[in-house]
């Protein structure tokens, strides 16, 4: 293995490294020593040769003896190096040499400083020679140093011999010792590789030694232990991750997949090995509710996202999920990953399509089946008419003719059948007109209010200017509406109006409009009818809200403005409680011995302006008299 | 001729001292204007280089402690009888030491003044005849004789001998008598003289 090698090399090529520099240090050091050691021998000798040969020349050179001298020098050829010398008198003039017949030209012609010296080749040594300390002369020694070279060239040598010895010793005890460290390291090493080949995190490494690196072995095996500890935690939770019916999955900041549960192979049909490293959105051809970006901006902004996604299987077949997306951001913040958990609606979304199908049915039928009920009771009531007429009739007719014969008890008897049947002719009317604000087809048109409030004053007598105050703050702007509806909203709450005042008090009415609040609008519950209200209005094509435009545009989200029409009376109010029940059909608030009526006449406003698409309202307090309202499209 | 010049060396380079510039001029000044340089020349050549030799053989022989009176004693060189040097002795050891001494150079009529009173004893010819006397008078006494007179090493009791060789110094000398004399003469010394008896 190559890290092997690699060690091991290492560990060889510093031991050899090592014991080169020691020895070459070493030899350098002692080659130094030995050089300097030497010169100090060399230079002792000559200085005491020297002074042996300088004592010895101090008789001659007093007694002027030159042959004597020269034989003293002559003695010098026992030192081999020696191989020049020569005495100089006072005068520094040649006195004698050595050898003998010593050519003038190659020695210095005048002694020089006293004292040993190297030059390259040489040791020169100038001796002065003294007698009872008065110079006698000087002796001049040339000695050879090719000894010192041969010397150094020897220790060169050995020096050499040595160190390849001594280098292949080292490389060979190298070779054995490194195993000693190198073997543990390549056993860890060679474990760990195979822990990163076979993913096998039970494998521990043998310790073969007590230093650091058994140290180590015991750490990687702790560490492995760990891992194979946090491995099984993670596999059992993948496993259970993988239990899960959803589809769980996770994308990288690039939206690929990098985990992908069992619950989404089953979902969709792609293996992990498929899925892994796809973009989730194309793999699945995913269809977002809206703009992609649109999505991505809100979650990267909330950091999750649901919502509800179209999505294509392995198979090609299509589903509808569920899709809960959570973001996981690094420690800087940035996107590090998205868990995404997808729940397969499919089958919920067909039910409850299937469900408002059945409803739709359901609904179209209930209003068929009273449709009938209404037509039935309509007709009842028109037939109804007949025979109270026909006994009204005869009654008057009975006191017409023979009204004076009759006894006083028999008239009043006759007077209550007219009145009961008149009540009751009233009755029906206003049942037959419920039923027709329920049931008859209306054509919608612009209805200037103020005018149309000014028709009905002027047919009842109730409403005229003697009996009651009707006051109109104009301007009211036009609304979309039924006309006879209308009219008969209006006479309604009129004449609801003047007739529950307090006895003695002159009814007041003040009819006023305001544009109605939106909110109102969008919250109440009878939007499915203004809905109807459009529909209607496209079917007839009617001139007048084509004319609006705006309004015939099937667009829920453009809410209609709407007036509101107010009627506030002076009249005796109504009790909060009552307040939510004076709508209803045959609801009284007051006894019929006070206040004459059916009970009718709000339920006829009420259902009335809701097929107008309208709303109708009431705020009241006893004694301080009633605002009743009523909202209907405008005619812009 | 050569260890003269040297002594005249010698005493120029003791002018660098400036204790003795004054005697150094003195002695310069007496070295020109006294006839002592002219009587010189007028001595052979032969006799002012045997001259320096005397108080050299001082240097190279040894007394025993008992031949001075004191460590500062000086060492007295003498010559008995015909004076053949001239000034040239006197000129010769100025300045001069032998073992730290300084030497004196006297002059000796009677032979009975010089054998109590010298170290070295220089025997002129005129004493030829008388020699055999001289020589019992000495006796044993540490004095070292030197001499030109023929036989005085070899069959007398002398010391060291002056051979006769022009221009060249060339010496006998008797070990016996020098031992007798209780004098050592260095080897070095020995080394160029011809020495009797021989062994």
């Amino acid at each position: 293995m190559a890290s092997q090698q690699s060690i091991q090399s290492r560990i060889r090529a510093i031991i050899l490294l090592i014991s080169v520099v020691v020895l070459l240090a070493s030899f350098s050091a002692f080659i130094v020593y030995e050089t300097i050691s030497f010169k100090w021998q060399m230079r002792r000798h000559l200085s005491t040769v020297a002074a042996v040969v300088a004592d010895n020349s101090a008789a001659p050179l007093v007694f002027h003896n030159k042959q004597t001298a020269e034989e003293i020098l002559a003695a010098l050829k026992a030192e081999p190096d020696i191989n020049r010398a020569v005495l100089y008198d006072t005068d520094g003039t040649v006195f004698a040499t050595f050898p003998a017949n010593l050519s003038l030209q190659i020695i210095p012609p005048k002694p020089g400083i006293p004292g040993v010296r190297f030059s390259r080749q040489a040791l020169d040594l100038f001796q002065p020679i003294y007698q009872e300390g008065k110079p006698l002369g000087t002796l001049y020694l040339h000695s050879s140093i090719s000894a010192l070279y041969v010397r150094l060239w020897r220790y060169t040598l050995i020096a050499a011999l040595i160190l390849g010895a001594s280098v292949a010793g080292a490389a060979i005890l190298a070779a054995v010792l490194q195993r000693r460290i190198s073997r543990p390291i390549v056993a860890l090493t060679d474990t760990a590789q195979r822990v990163t080949r076979t993913e096998d995190y039970s494998v521990r490494a043998p310790r073969l030694s007590s230093d650091e690196i058994g140290l180590l072995a015991d750490a990687f095996n702790t560490m492995m232990a760990k891992t194979q500890e946090h491995q099984t935690r993670l596999a059992e939770q993948a496993r259970l991750l993988d239990l899960s019916f959803d589809a769980i999955f996770v994308l990288d900041k690039d939206r690929k997949i990098i985990y992908w549960n069992h619950g989404a192979t089953e979902m969709y049909g792609f293996s992990r090995q498929e899925a892994l490293g796809n973009s989730s959105d194309e793999l699945l051809q995913t269809i977002f509710p809206e703009p992609k970006e649109n999505v991505l901006k809100q979650f990267y902004r909330n950091n999750r996202w649901i919502g509800e996604l179209e999505q294509t299987r392995k198979d090609g077949s299509k589903l509808i999920v569920i899709s809960r997306w959570a973001l996981d951001r690094d420690a800087h913040g940035k996107h590090a990953a998205t868990l995404e958990t997808n729940n397969d609606i499919t089958e919920r979304k067909q039910a409850q399509r299937t469900l408002e199908q059945t409803v739709a049915d359901r609904t179209a039928k209930l209003r068929e089946t009273i449709g009938e009920l209404e037509a039935f009771s309509y007709s009842i009531s028109h037939d109804m008419r007949a025979p109270l007429r026909a006994m009204a009739a005869y009654a008057n007719a009975i006191r017409e003719d023979a009204g004076p014969q009759l006894p006083k008890g028999a008239l009043d008897y006759i007077q209550n059948i007219v009145s009961s049947a008149t009540r009751m002719d009233q009755l029906i009317t206003d049942v037959l007109a419920y039923s027709r604000v329920s049931r008859d087809q209306r054509t919608f048109e612009r209805i200037d209010v103020a005018q149309l409030v000014q028709e009905v004053v002027s047919h009842f007598p109730e409403l005229q200017p003697g009996k009651a105050d009707i006051e109109i703050q104009t301007p009211i702007p036009r609304v979309i509406g039924d006309r006879a509806s209308l009219g008969q909203c209006l006479s309604n709450l009129l004449i609801n109006a003047v007739k529950f005042v307090a006895p003695g008090v002159k009814p007041r009415v003040r009819v006023r409009a305001e544009p109605a609040k939106e909110t109102q609008i969008s919250v109440q519950p009878a939007s499915s009818a203004a809905a109807h209200l459009t529909q209607n209005c496209g079917d007839k094509a009617d001139p007048a809200s084509v004319d609006s435009g705006t309004s015939a545009a099937p667009v829920a989200t453009q809410a209609p403005a709407f007036i509101r029409i107010w009627f506030e009376d002076n009249g005796i109010g109504i009790a909060q409680a009552d307040i939510h029940r004076i709508f209803g059909m045959f609801e009284r608030v007051h006894p019929r011995e006070k206040f004459e009526g059916t009970g009718i006449g709000l339920a006829i406003v009420k259902k009335a302006v809701e097929r107008m698409g309208g709303r109708v309202g009431v705020e009241s307090e006893p004694g301080k008299g009633s605002r009743f309202w009523l909202e209907l499209r405008s005619a812009r | 001729m050569v260890t003269w010049l040297h002594g005249l060396g010698s005493t120029r380079s003791t002018v660098l001292s400036s204790r003795s510039v004054v005697r150094g001029l003195f002695l310069l000044a007496s070295l020109i204007i006294l006839p002592a340089p002219a009587a010189a020349q007028s001595v052979p050549k032969e006799y002012q280089l045997r001259a320096v030799m005397l108080w050299r053989f001082a240097q190279f022989t040894e007394w025993p402690a008992s031949a001075f009176e004191s460590p500062e004693s000086p060492l007295i060189i003498g010559v008995l009888g015909e004076n053949p040097f001239g000034d040239a002795v006197r000129v010769a050891v100025k300045g001069e030491t032998a073992h730290g001494r300084r030497i004196e150079v006297k002059y000796f009529r009677r032979f009975q003044n010089a054998v109590t009173g010298c170290h070295v004893l220089y025997i002129s010819h005129s004493e030829s005849g008388r020699l055999t006397d001289i020589l019992a008078a000495i006796d044993r006494k540490p004095i070292l004789t030197v001499s030109d007179i023929e036989g005085f090493a070899r069959e007398g009791r002398g010391i060291v001998r002056f051979l006769p060789e022009q221009s060249r110094v060339a010496i006998r000398i008797n070990v016996e008598a020098a031992r007798a004399a209780h004098l050592v003469l260095d080897s070095r010394l020995l080394r160029l003289a011809e020495v009797v008896p021989s062994q």
